[in-house]
């Protein structure tokens, strides 16, 4: 048995011991039922998108429609806005949102107090904790123009106030400093999970040769949380083109006047199908969605692999 | 001068943490003071951290449902733990299979596990194959099993952990050693990856614990409404504030009169996280110990 | 009432008879595999009809000849939690129904806010459902995916209650031709127009008649006074959200059953005129527009206007505002100054008219999946021939949910009613705020209502003449051959909407941007569409 197992491991593909992977399948039945209840068994769900639906036929009966569902998606004369946006957000969001919780991680760990570590960890998650609509409430009572905590300081100061709900231009910033203060406790939890997975062996190592705690960063932590750092990014990538709806719909408070830096893919499908509740255009939006996800994914895992093969998520 | 580093550090380390706590604590601070001021007071002057008139009516309000409001949050809780215990079984075990390379088939059910973060059928489906074809409408799976039990992103999380921060060798020992997968599994594999099921056990359970569109979809007012979690149930009055403000003047009957809109939604949010943050710290203790033990053994 | 009941059973059994006379030749009113059930229903109405007959017309009749229960499952829209006496209130409408129809009521209570979702998923998905009320939505949606059934032969059948209760609001029923919904809607006509505070108006030394019509100019002159007096932090116009359209209550119009996004009758159609505009698009939306930037500029809008989300009334009863904008008909007045905590003045704009999109407000429909539907439609029809289960279904129980104060001349009728002793708004076992059931004319009404609100209601109603409806009054655009571009377009609205309505930015440079943005997404084809439906229909008409 021993045997066995030693040369199935040494040699991959070699042969293969049925009995030594049936544990494997066990364990695996369990997720993989699920998946199949859960994802899969619905996938047929997918075909609305090409369909002219017809309750009464139900959904495999009903005629096929090609691409008429879609044809929404690319009516509005603000597409290229509206790309451009989802797309720039969600790349600066990527970059400034593993590269501040990576160190929010880094520095988190360093933290010797326990007690203090404890608090900050439950404090900084507080944001993730609250509704979008909450949030857009916040965010209202710094900015109204009327009324909000901004413009009260301006005035105080003797300055002239903003109407910040119609002057586009300080929106990229706000929705990117939203963004990260929400999704940052979350983030910061997962890096430190691997953070703290790395063996302590390494920093004792480290220390015993002098490293400093900048190369002792710069040498074992960020080389050892490599992996999650890019399978986070890969799985990113796959949402660039689904966007926040939340934050970009709630936050600016659907204010018109700033659309052309706040409205993404799933505002419009939100503005455009409030009216009728039209299951094969949302579903053709979610599957355009999933699409280009899919090959931006598929993409950017070849590019991974090509570096370095353990990384890639398939 | 290796504890002047040390203490440099710490200086870092604690100042940046600081101003990011304020930076969460501090918007929230508002929120509570919101949901305690005079709805009218802030209709015209908006949320200030002063506010001129204090007021319980948001409270009040969500109080006059405070019986179903008190059963609801057991119900929450039990579904969290609930979820959350079998979430992370099943979630484990199978970021295991697919852990390790020799596993036949494995790389197609990997990609199997990718492709779901990335396509759906949508809500129609899903709704259609949970209920007709599972029949959990108005049964408490309603609540534990839609969407939320075992989601790609942490599966692949996991599976990381146990490829790159589980020392092979340890495996390949115990193998020498005769041991089983099983064995292996469960007595090497998942004490040294306490850190990872602790942080994905938390996100599960925050996803449980705010979750209410499972409720929202499974479960009807008549037959389901015993399983009513918190979430739910506060997403009903908010959603029902708004509808009310957007169309009463149009409807005979239907009266806005003095209905503390906005301050409700502050109450309605300090009310549904405020039982994780005096929580979370409890159940921090545990996981900060689980960390250091994970990462101390080897 | 037991007359009212016997009377539709008579129209019914005329109806049974007129259609078997001509039962054979094929009535394809029913669409696809409507027409199956239709020709069931004719086969069993008529027995039905046969047996009353020989039993001297007892209201029992069909329940008699069918012999077995039907289950209907019926969507009821609620506000809140479920109502605890729902079980009671479902066990005494039974009680009813079993016996007069042979129907069994299953209340089923979803939350308003998200009745059409969840309708739509139980009707997409199978499950068991039979009659849906649709509040603002209209049917479109539900029609195009099949999900309801043509009413026009069940109508004709049993409809004879429900067609002396809403007269001329049956126009809001139709689509495409056929009968698909049967609307509960107690007003006859809308006029438009502000209400503004009593206490403001007086001291201004302004005086309103609520049996005259003004101009926008009248109403700017109060506004300027208004604006002198008090100056910063006081605005006139409570504004709420990004999607509210202010243009309607001072220029009437008739959207066709669409909205202003798919073309609509500049004149309401009361001036014979049937071309479908593009409204954006006229000399009159950018007067609009002009306005509405001077009403910001001049302070009447709060600065915040657009991005505020709290309801009108609410605004309004902070004490910093003027009035609102509002449809100003009947009860109106009672309602606005009810909801926003000072007595309120009518300043009509807009003189009464009638077009469709009025009486689409709430509807009834029968899903087709509904396995038998003309059990389902007798009901419907009982709905608005029985009093009592209209006024159980809005009100719960006498007694336990509500008591009679003022019990008019007709009991079971017209009254004034109040919470029961004990109990109040948030302890009832039972009242629909949404009122949504049967002839909302004939239940009684909450305090502080009166007795006299029927006879204003009445009056109202029979005021409204041919001159004040809408030559297209019953027809409704149906966009399906357009669905991309209106979707395209209704996202153009919901962007520039706001802009305007809430004067935040210059009409010189947004206007033409709207516009453009308008004609790239296609507005053009749509109300080229509406036109060709629209002339079609009315060559029929």
């Amino acid at each position: 048995m021993a045997k066995n197992t030693k040369a199935g491991v040494k040699k991959r593909g070699e042969k293969i011991y049925w009995k030594q992977m049936i544990p494997l399948y066990l364990l695996m039945l369990p997720g993989l039922t699920y998946m199949i209840c859960n994802n899969y068994l619905p996938m047929f769900g997918i075909s609305i998108a090409f369909k002219k639906l017809d309750v009464r036929k139900g959904i495999w009966g009903s005629p096929w429609c090609g691409f008429e569902n879609f044809k929404f998606l690319f009516k509005s004369s603000t597409a290229f806005d509206i790309i451009r946006n989802t797309v720039f957000y969600n790349v600066v969001f990527i970059i400034l949102g593993t590269v501040l919780a990576i160190a929010a991680a880094i520095l988190l760990n360093e933290v010797r107090s326990k007690v203090a570590s404890r608090i900050y960890q439950s404090l900084i998650l507080l944001p993730y904790l609250i509704s979008w609509v909450v949030v857009s409430y916040l965010v209202y009572a710094f900015f109204a123009a009327d009324t909000g905590l901004i413009n009260s300081v301006l005035k105080g100061m003797g300055l002239n106030t903003i109407q910040w709900y119609q002057e586009k231009k300080y929106w990229p910033f706000i929705l990117t400093f939203v963004h990260l203060w929400k999704g940052i406790g979350y983030s910061m939890i997962i890096y430190l999970s691997s953070i703290v997975g790395i063996s302590q062996d390494y920093y004792e190592a480290a220390r015993i040769d002098g490293a400093t705690k900048w190369q002792q960063i710069k040498n074992i932590t960020l080389p050892l949380i490599k992996p999650t750092v890019i399978t986070m990014f890969i799985l990113s990538v796959g949402r660039i083109f689904a966007s926040d709806f939340g934050l970009f719909y709630q936050v600016p408070k659907n204010s018109g006047a700033l659309y052309s830096v706040t409205q993404t893919i799933d505002v419009y499908v939100y503005n455009a199908l409030m009216q009728n509740s039209d299951y094969g255009m949302s579903s053709a939006a979610s599957v355009f969605q999933s699409v280009v996800g899919f090959v931006l994914v598929v993409t950017a895992n070849k590019i991974v692999s090509k570096y370095s093969k353990e990384n890639a998520l398939f | 001068m290796k504890g002047k580093e040390t203490i440099r550090w710490q200086i870092y380390a604690n100042t940046a943490m600081t101003i990011l706590t304020l930076l969460a604590l501090i918007p929230f601070i508002l929120l509570i003071i919101a949901s305690f001021t005079d709805n009218q007071w802030a209709t015209v002057n908006g949320f200030s951290f002063f506010p001129g008139k204090w007021s319980m009516e948001a409270y009040k309000y969500i109080a006059a449902s405070w019986a179903t409001i008190g059963k609801s949050y057991i119900m929450t809780i039990i579904v969290t733990a609930a979820g959350t215990a079998l979430s992370l079984v099943v979630t484990a075990a199978f970021a295991y299979s697919l852990s390790d390379t020799r596993l036949p088939g494995g790389r197609f059910v990997n990609f199997l596990c990718v492709f779901t973060m990335l396509f759906g059928g949508g809500i129609v489906a899903s709704y259609y194959t949970w209920s007709q074809i599972f029949h959990i409408r108005n049964t408490i799976f309603a609540l534990i099993f839609p969407g939320l039990l075992m989601n790609a992103f942490n599966v692949i999380l996991v599976k990381n952990y146990f490829t790159f921060s589980v020392p092979a060798s340890l495996k390949e020992a115990a193998r020498i050693d005769g041991a089983g997968e099983l064995k292996i599994f469960a007595s090497i594999v998942l004490p040294l990856s306490v850190p990872i099921l602790a942080t994905i056990g938390l996100m599960t359970g925050l996803m449980y614990w705010n979750d209410w569109t499972n409720g929202l979809y499974y479960l009807n007012q008549r037959d389901g409404s015993k399983y009513y979690t918190i979430q739910l149930i506060l997403n009903q009055m908010n959603e029902n504030i708004s509808y009310l403000s957007k169309n009463a003047s149009q409807m005979a009957g239907v009266s806005v009169g003095s209905l503390p809109a906005t301050t409700v939604r502050m109450a309605i949010a300090v009310v549904g996280v405020l039982p994780v943050l005096v929580i979370y710290p409890f159940l921090q203790k545990y996981f900060v110990k689980g960390i250091t033990l994970g990462a101390v053994k080897e | 009432m037991k007359k009212k009941v016997i009377a539709s059973v008579l129209a019914g059994m005329m109806a049974v008879s007129l259609l078997a006379g001509c039962g054979g030749g094929g009535d394809d009113a029913g669409t696809t595999g409507g027409g199956q059930s239709t020709g069931g229903g004719a086969a069993s109405g008529t027995e039905a009809g046969a047996d009353a007959g020989s039993d001297e017309g007892a209201g029992a009749g069909s329940a008699a000849a069918d012999g077995e229960i039907y289950e209907v499952v019926m969507a009821i829209p609620v506000l809140g939690a479920e109502p605890s006496g729902i079980a009671d209130v479902e066990a005494a409408i039974n009680e009813i129904t079993e016996a007069e129809i042979g129907v069994r009521v299953s209340l089923y209570p979803i939350g308003a806010f998200d009745l059409t979702s969840q309708v739509n998923l139980m009707i997409t998905s199978g499950d068991k459902i039979d009659l849906i009320p649709t509040i603002f939505t209209g049917v479109s949606d539900y029609v195009n995916k099949n999900a309801i059934l043509p009413l026009d032969d069940l109508y004709a059948q049993y409809g004879a209650d429900i067609e002396a209760a809403e007269g001329i609001a049956m126009a809001g029923g139709y689509f495409d031709g056929k009968l698909y919904c049967v609307p509960s809607e107690e007003k006859w006509a809308r006029s438009y127009g502000f209400f503004a505070r009593t206490d403001l108006v007086e001291e201004l030394g302004f005086t309103f008649d609520i049996d005259k019509t003004y101009t926008i100019e009248d109403l700017e002159e109060l506004f300027a006074a208004y604006k002198e007096k008090y100056g910063d932090g006081y605005y006139c116009v409570s504004g709420t959200a990004s999607n509210s359209e202010f243009f309607n209550y001072y220029h009437p119009y008739d959207v066709l059953g669409g909205s202003l996004g798919t073309g609509a009758l500049p004149g309401a159609g009361l001036d014979g005129e049937t071309a479908v505009t593009n409204l954006y698009a006229t000399p009159e939306y950018m007067e609009h527009a002009e306005r509405m930037y001077d009403w910001a500029k001049k302070g009447y809008f709060s600065p915040d206007a657009s991005t505020n989300t709290d309801a009108g009334t609410v605004q309004i009863q902070s004490g910093f505002y003027l009035g609102g904008f509002s449809s100003t008909e009947t009860d109106m007045e009672s309602n606005m100054s009810r909801d926003c905590g000072y007595p309120m003045t009518t300043i009509n704009l807009v003189d009464p008219f009638a077009a469709t999109q009025m009486f689409t407000t709430t509807t009834w429909c029968i899903a087709s999946s509904c396995e038998n539907p003309e059990k389902t439609f007798q009901l419907l029809n009982l709905l608005y021939a029985d009093n009592d289960l209209d006024v159980m279904l809005t009100y719960g129980l006498e007694g336990t949910s509500y008591k009679v104060i003022d019990d008019g001349d007709e009991p079971g009728g017209p009254a004034v009613i109040d919470y029961a002793d004990g109990v109040d708004a948030a302890s009832t076992p039972y009242n629909m705020p949404l009122h949504v059931f049967g002839d909302k004319l004939s239940i009684p009404v909450f305090t502080p209502n009166e007795m006299s609100y029927y006879e204003m209601a009445e009056e109202f109603n029979n005021s409204i003449t041919d001159e004040q409806k809408s030559v297209a009054l019953g027809y409704v655009f149906n966009a399906t051959e357009v669905a991309a571009q209106k979707t395209a377009v209704d996202a153009v609205i919901a962007q520039y909407s706001g802009i305007i309505n809430c004067g935040a930015q210059d009409p010189a440079t947004v206007m033409p941007e709207f516009l453009k943005a308008l004609e790239d997404a296609g507005i053009d084809e749509i109300i080229a569409a509406n036109q060709a439906q629209l002339d079609a229909w009315l060559a029929e008409q």
